[in-house]
C-alpha cells in the first residue's frame, strides 16, 4: 500500500440482512459484490475474477478468540468463499484458519483439514504449527503459523470490529496476532509499536490482498470478549485493501458508538490505538482521514 | 498415583527420566513437533494466586511487577495465565513440559547439597522475554504449543521417594509463572523430607515472594545485568524489582545464590562488574555465592560470539578484589573457577569439573583444612 496516495474504504449496510447472516448468504454476497466493485471501480464479478486469479492457496483468517457472539461471522466467510469459488477459485485453495480448531469451532466454524472442499483448520492442527525460522521488524520477533508462512500464497483478513482493553480498537491489523507464536509478548504500550511490526512482517504484509470487516455485530465497549451490554447490530461489513485505513475509520466507527452510548473516547480512556500512527509512519497504509475516502452505501 | 503408573506415563518418552542427560530437549522437541504426541491435551483450569478483580470482569495479575492488566479471554505477557469471565486462571498447573533428574551443579547451586540431583520440572511460559534464552522453545511459547504431561505434586514426592531424589527443582523457563504448581508441590514434597530450590529470573511482587519463602528452601537468581536499559532492551523486563527480590531472599533463612549471565559487549565491562560486586557487598554479604557464566549464542542473540574465558576471569577477579567470598565461573568445564576454596586458608573445599564433584573435604560445613565454616545447605 502507497501510503502517499488516498485509500478507499467502502462500508455496505443492509436493513435486511439478520444477526450475523444465518441462512442469508444471497444479502451477504450482495453486500461484498458491492463493496468489491465500489472498491476496485469495476463490475463485481470483473473484481472476484481478479482476486480470484491469484495463483496459489488463499488463507482467510476470521478473528474467533470472543467465541460465537462476537466473532467473525461464518456466514460472511463462507459467503466470501462462494463469490471466489464462482469467480474460478478452486474450494480447496480457500483456507479458513485461526490459531486454534476450539476457537474456529466456539465460533461455529466447522473443521476441514482434508485435502477437499474449502479447508478450515486452526495452527494446532496435527502437522500444521508454526514455522521455525524467526520473522523479525523492529522490536517484534516472532514464530510464524506454518498457514501463512508455507501453505497459502495470499490472505484475506476477515476481522470484526471491536474495542480492545488494550490496544483500543481489534479490527483488521490487530487480527494478525492470531498468526504469530508469541501475541501475549506484544501488549504492552496499548500494543504499539507491536501491532504495526507484526503487520509489517513481509510474510503478512506481502501476502495481504483485502480486508474484509465483520460488522454485523460491533462491540463499542468492554472487548475484546463479548460484553452483550456493549454490542450493537450495524448491519454492515466495511472493505478496503489498506488494512491502517480501515482501522482508522474502524476507530472513528467505535468512537462514534462510544459518544452515542455516553462513553469517552478511546483516547480519553487512555488507549488510543497509537499503533495507526506507527503503521502509518512505516508505510502500511494510511492513517490520516483526509487520505481516506470513505464511502458508504445501503443494499437491499 | 504409584509408581507403576508414574512410570507408565513418564516412561512413554523413551528414556526422558536420565540423570545428566539433555532428556529435557527430547520432550520438548521443537514446535514443529508439538501436536505429534499423545501427551496431554488439556490445559488447566485452576484459578491463580495473587490477582486482583477489578471492574467489567478485567484482572490485575499481583504476581510479578509487571502487573499485567487483562480482559476477558486474553492472557497475561506470560502467556499462561488468561482471564476466564473474570476470573484468572492457571493453565499450566500440573502441566510439565520440561522434566529431567540433574545435578544440583547444573542448576547452578554451588553451596547446596553438593553432588547429589534435583528433580527437575518446568511448564511453558515466562514474565520476560531475554533475547539470549537458552530455553526459548519452552519459556517463550505458550502452553498449547508444547507437549504437557500431567504430574501432580502427589506424584512427584512419590517418585523422589523411591528415586531417593533430595531435592525438587523448579527450573528451565521461569517458575514464577507457574506459581501456584511450584507452591503446592513444595508444600506436599516437603512433608516427605524432599528439598525445594527455585531456579528464577526474581522478576516477582514481594508478596508472593515471601509466601514461597516459607516453603522453599534455596533460590537461584539469575541476575541479568546490573543496568536498567539492559533489562529493558535485552531481557524486556527490569531491574530493581530483582534486586529488590534478591534483597528480600537473602533476609530470608533460605540460601541464595546468583548467577549473572555474561554476555560479550552488552553486560560485560569492568564497571558494570564491579558495581554488581559492590552491591553484594553492600546490600548482601561477601558469603553469598556469585556464579560468571559463559553465554552461548542462541534465541535471537546469534550474532554475538561465546564468551571469551578471559572476559570471566576478569569478572572473577574483579569479584575478589572487591571482597566475595565465592565468586564461580561457569559453563566452562575444568576450569579452576568452578571450584570452592577457603575464604581463610585458601584450599580447595570442593573441586568440581563441569556438574560432577571431583573431590569434597568439606566436613560438617566445615574447611577439612582448617575449620573455617563455609557458608550453604550441605546435609
Amino acid at each position: 500500500m502507497d501510503s502517499k496516495s488516498k485509500s478507499k474504504v467502502v462500508l455496505i449496510r443492509s436493513k435486511s440482512l439478520q444477526g450475523v447472516g444465518d441462512g442469508q448468504f444471497d444479502t451477504l454476497k450482495g453486500m461484498l459484490s458491492r463493496g468489491i466493485s465500489l472498491l476496485h471501480g469495476v463490475d463485481a464479478n470483473e473484481a472476484w475474477m481478479s482476486l480470484a486469479k491469484n495463483t496459489g492457496r488463499i488463507g482467510l483468517k476470521p478473528n474467533c478468540v470472543a467465541g460465537r457472539n462476537m466473532s467473525t461471522s461464518p456466514f460472511l466467510t463462507y459467503a466470501l468463499c462462494d463469490l471466489l469459488i464462482a469467480a474460478g477459485k478452486r474450494d480447496r485453495d480457500l483456507v479458513i484458519w485461526e490459531r486454534t480448531n476450539r476457537e474456529l469451532e466456539k465460533a461455529g466454524f466447522g473443521l476441514n483439514a482434508s485435502l477437499s472442499g474449502i479447508r478450515c483448520y486452526g495452527t494446532d492442527t496435527r502437522g500444521v504449527g508454526y514455522g521455525t525460522v524467526f520473522h523479525a521488524s523492529g522490536k517484534v520477533a516472532s514464530l510464524v503459523s506454518r498457514i501463512v508462512e508455507s501453505e497459502c500464497d495470499h490472505l484475506i483478513n476477515i476481522p470484526i470490529l471491536k474495542d480492545h482493553s488494550l490496544a483500543g480498537v481489534c479490527g483488521a491489523m490487530k487480527n494478525y496476532y492470531g498468526a504469530i507464536h508469541n501475541p501475549n509478548k506484544y501488549h504492552d504500550n496499548n500494543c504499539d509499536p507491536y501491532v504495526a511490526e507484526v503487520n509489517a512482517l513481509p510474510v503478512i504484509r506481502e501476502k495481504n490482498i483485502l480486508v474484509v470487516m465483520d460488522m454485523t455485530r460491533v462491540q463499542y465497549n468492554g472487548g475484546p470478549g463479548y460484553r452483550a451490554s456493549y454490542a450493537v447490530a450495524p448491519r454492515s461489513i466495511m472493505m478496503s485493501t489498506d488494512p491502517v485505513a480501515i482501522d482508522a475509520t474502524g476507530e472513528r466507527i467505535l468512537n462514534e458508538f462510544r459518544a452515542t452510548h455516553d462513553l469517552k473516547s478511546l483516547d480519553e480512556t487512555g488507549r488510543p490505538p497509537k499503533w495507526l500512527v506507527t503503521a502509518e509512519k512505516i508505510g502500511l497504509g494510511n492513517a490520516s482521514p483526509e487520505n481516506i475516502d470513505f464511502i458508504e452505501v445501503e443494499v437491499a | 498415583m504409584n509408581r507403576r503408573s508414574f512410570i507408565r506415563k513418564v516412561g512413554a518418552t523413551t528414556g526422558m527420566i536420565c540423570v545428566g542427560g539433555t532428556a529435557y530437549e527430547m520432550i520438548c522437541g521443537s514446535l514443529e513437533n508439538a501436536y505429534a504426541f499423545g501427551y496431554v491435551e488439556t490445559l488447566s483450569d485452576v484459578e491463580a494466586r495473587h490477582y486482583e478483580k477489578l471492574a467489567e470482569d478485567v484482572v490485575r495479575c499481583e504476581l510479578c511487577p509487571r502487573e499485567c492488566v487483562v480482559s476477558d479471554v486474553e492472557r497475561g505477557f506470560c502467556g499462561v495465565r488468561e482471564n476466564q469471565k473474570g476470573v484468572y486462571k492457571t493453565l499450566v498447573y500440573n502441566r510439565v513440559c520440561a522434566l529431567n533428574i540433574d545435578p544440583i551443579e547444573k542448576k547452578p547451586l554451588f553451596h547446596f547439597l553438593p553432588g547429589t540431583s534435583a528433580f527437575s520440572i518446568a511448564t511453558a511460559g515466562c514474565n520476560v522475554n531475554c533475547k539470549f534464552c537458552q530455553n526459548w522453545n519452552i519459556s517463550q511459547v505458550r502452553p498449547e504449543q508444547v507437549r504437557n504431561l500431567e504430574l501432580t505434586p502427589d506424584e512427584i514426592a512419590v517418585e523422589c521417594v523411591a528415586k531417593s531424589i533430595p531435592t525438587v527443582a523448579y527450573t528451565y523457563s521461569e517458575p514464577v509463572i507457574f506459581y501456584e504448581y511450584m507452591y503446592d508441590t513444595a508444600v506436599r514434597t516437603s512433608k516427605d523430607g524432599i528439598r525445594n530450590v527455585v531456579i528464577t529470573g526474581g522478576y516477582i511482587k514481594e508478596k508472593p515472594l515471601r509466601e514461597l519463602l516459607e516453603v522453599v528452601d534455596a533460590i537461584k537468581v539469575d541476575l541479568k545485568s546490573f543496568s536498567e536499559q539492559y533489562y529493558k532492551d535485552i531481557v524486556n523486563g527490569e531491574l530493581q524489582p530483582v534486586l529488590d527480590a534478591i534483597r528480600i531472599i537473602h533476609e530470608s533463612d533460605k540460601w541464595l545464590e546468583i548467577v549473572y549471565l555474561v554476555v560479550p559487549t552488552l553486560n560485560d565491562s569492568d564497571d558494570e562488574f564491579r558495581a554488581l560486586c559492590k552491591w553484594v557487598m553492600s546490600e548482601l554479604s561477601a558469603d553469598v555465592p556469585v556464579h560468571f557464566t559463559r553465554f552461548h549464542p542462541t534465541y535471537l542473540m546469534t550474532n554475538l560470539p561465546p564468551t571469551p574465558t578471559s572476559t570471566l576471569e576478569r569478572a572473577y577477579e574483579i569479584a575478589r578484589a572487591e571482597g566475595l567470598k565465592y565468586p564461580y565461573i561457569g559453563n566452562v568445564p575444568g576450569h579452576t573457577g568452578e571450584h570452592t576454596y577457603c575464604p581463610n586458608c585458601g584450599e580447595t573445599v570442593i573441586e568440581r569439573f563441569g556438574y560432577k564433584i571431583v573431590k569434597n573435604s568439606l566436613s560438617e560445613g566445615k574447611c577439612g583444612s582448617c575449620g573455617q565454616p563455609i557458608p550453604g545447605i550441605w546435609k
